[in-house]
């Protein structure tokens, strides 16, 4: 493959794009650009047999290829006279291109590969406007010459501008003169649209923040905090200028891996690039834990691309935590309100960054040095009690024990009185029990005493005692006999002696 | 991983404050209570420092993958 006109290739596919206003695949994507580096198409009809290529997009660029290619064929061919024969027969063939007379739509494809080399940059005023689906059409003339030009522009690009067209209005519009082949008039194909003059300018700002903020895009209920430690950073700036200087200088040694998207931050290019970048980012949002853009103070209208619709809700919808470090004069950027947190400038981002590192470091070693002071002073502090209490003890301790002593010798003391009446309440106690038994026995003397003499008496009046003697007891029916009346004749008797009972019957009675 | 990385270190960090407070509040400190807290703080402090190790950032430019196909 033919590297060096793959290159070639690919910067005039880029300018292109960047005219016109649309991606760069839209004009021709990086494998149709491979395949012609790779086959060197001479023709048309080798043009048309790529892949990726039609007749829309050969009648539009087909010219300007086949022109690289020989351009590039004829560069090598004086650089290797002989070396590459073939291709040498080749160039000679197609070479006799030149010819009196050509069709129409030969000479317009001629026309239009010399537009295309012909971009410019044009400030106007807006006379007409047409907004179509696809393609806004409106022409622009100057205030003050005769001058008039028709001009078309793209949706996507019209949308990406950010600006609203309406017959008045001042612009500057970018892009090729191009002549639509059907009717063959000429119009100007724009790839940017700016507003010009501050005035102009600020008008559109108020109408867009009042638009966006309506919405609710600047709402502080959808604002992120940003992390107290990224790891992580996406960041989108400048390669030039003071900015990305500023910032690495002031965000300090974190191990921070800083991943850095450069674009232009001002001018033409700047929407297309910093979307094209918000855009990488968000594709890989996982592997960012913030996203930063920074840029250096400026005029209002060196800003506008922070003021740009397109760019500020890319910011709005990022999944990364968005920082912006944009410099303003007075009006703050619609971009930085619509990022989850902004500062004024690209250093005070970075110590955004950095603040919390800082402090960590700082509260890490407070903490090391209070900890360490005041556990130490906690230790000697109990060293002191402990020998102050082993003092005190060592002091105390003899009166103590002195006390010990002489509460020892009271107790001795009491004892000895609570045994000695306990003794002579001992020895009280057995005298009165001598006595009580001494009296005791005294008493039961004399009642046996009593006792006796009783029983002699009882003896001596004892009935039992006369029946001995020969006196006896009659009884009749169990009743004592005392008179004749009580008996009659053949009453039967018991008669009691002194050593039994005779029965006996009554044979008669006499009274006496 | 990361992210666990990184709320272990706020988390550190507030652990830590809080261990400092509590030195800093106490006008007679418990020796034994105040042992466990240095214990803990040694720990902390050590895993906050090797994360906030002064290393420096690494720069990648991004390239500009500006082709979508």
């Amino acid at each position: 493959m033919d590297q060096e006109l793959l290159s070639l290739l690919r910067q005039w596919r880029d300018r292109q794009a960047r005219t016109e206003g649309v991606e760069v695949f839209r004009v021709f994507p990086n494998a149709v650009l491979d395949t012609v580096a790779r086959t060197l198409p001479r023709t048309r009809d080798d043009l048309l047999a790529i892949k990726g290529i039609k007749e829309a997009k050969y009648a539009k660029y087909g010219a300007t290829l086949l022109a690289l290619v020989r351009e590039r064929i004829s560069e090598t061919e004086s650089e290797n006279v002989g070396i590459f024969p073939e291709t040498c027969v080749d160039a000679m063939a197609v070479e006799p291109i030149v010819d009196e007379t050509m069709t129409v739509s030969q000479f317009l494809d001629g026309l239009n590969t010399e537009l295309s080399g012909m971009a410019a940059r044009i400030r106007g005023e807006i006379s007409s406007v047409d907004e179509r689906e696809r393609v806004v059409y409106f022409s622009l003339k100057d205030s003050l010459d005769e001058g008039m030009i028709q001009c078309l522009i793209f949706r996507y690009a019209y949308e990406v501008s950010g600006v609203k067209l309406s017959v008045g209005d001042e612009v500057i519009i970018e892009g090729v003169p191009e002549i639509y082949k059907p009717n063959g008039r000429m119009s100007f194909k724009a790839g940017i649209i700016e507003l010009a003059g501050e005035g102009a300018l600020k008008k559109a700002y108020d109408a867009l923040k009042a638009k966006l903020e309506s919405e609710g895009v600047f709402a502080p209920e959808h604002k992120r905090e940003l992390p107290d430690f990224p790891k992580r950073v996406a960041l989108i700036t400048s390669h030039d200028g003071a900015a990305i200087g500023d910032f690495t200088m002031n965000l300090g040694s974190q191990g921070l891996s800083v991943h850095f998207f450069p674009v232009s931050v001002e001018g033409k290019r700047a929407v297309f690039e910093m979307v094209a970048a918000l855009r990488f980012f968000q594709r890989h949002a996982e592997e960012y834990d913030m996203l930063v853009i920074i840029r250096g103070g400026g005029s209002f209208e060196s800003l506008q691309a922070f003021n740009n619709e397109t760019l500020i809700r890319e910011i709005a919808g990022s999944a990364i935590p968005t920082l912006l470090g944009v410099g303003h004069e007075k009006d703050v950027t619609l971009a930085a309100l619509a990022a989850d947190m902004m500062v004024s400038t690209p250093t005070a981002a970075a110590r955004t960054i950095r603040e919390p590192f800082d402090r960590a470091r700082q509260s890490v070693g407070y903490a090391q040095t209070l900890i360490v002071e005041r556990f130490s002073r906690s230790l000697s502090r109990s060293d002191f009690l402990i020998s102050r209490m082993k003092d005190v003890v060592a002091s105390v301790f003899p009166k103590i024990t002195g006390r010990f002593a002489t509460a020892e010798r009271g107790l001795g003391y009491l004892l000895e009185q609570v045994r000695s009446s306990v003794r002579s309440i001992e020895e009280r106690y057995k005298d009165r029990e001598k006595r009580m038994q001494r009296g005791f026995m005294l008493v039961f003397e004399s009642c046996k005493r009593d006792v006796g003499r009783f029983e002699e008496k009882l003896r001596e009046y004892d009935p039992y005692r006369a029946l001995n003697l020969g006196y006896g007891l009659v009884r009749s029916q169990k009743k004592l006999i005392r008179k004749i009346a009580d008996v009659q004749i053949g009453a039967h008797l018991d008669i009691q002696v002194g050593d039994g009972i005779i029965g006996a019957e009554v044979k008669g009675i006499k009274r006496l | 991983m990361k992210s666990m990385a990184r709320t272990s270190l706020s988390e550190s960090l507030k652990k830590l404050e809080e261990i400092t407070e509590w030195f800093e509040h106490q006008d007679e400190i418990d020796v034994e209570k105040a042992l466990e807290k240095v214990k803990e703080g040694v720990v902390l402090i050590k895993e906050s420092k090797t994360r906030l190790k002064e290393v420096e950032n690494e720069f990648e430019i991004v390239k500009k993958e500006l082709e979508q196909e």
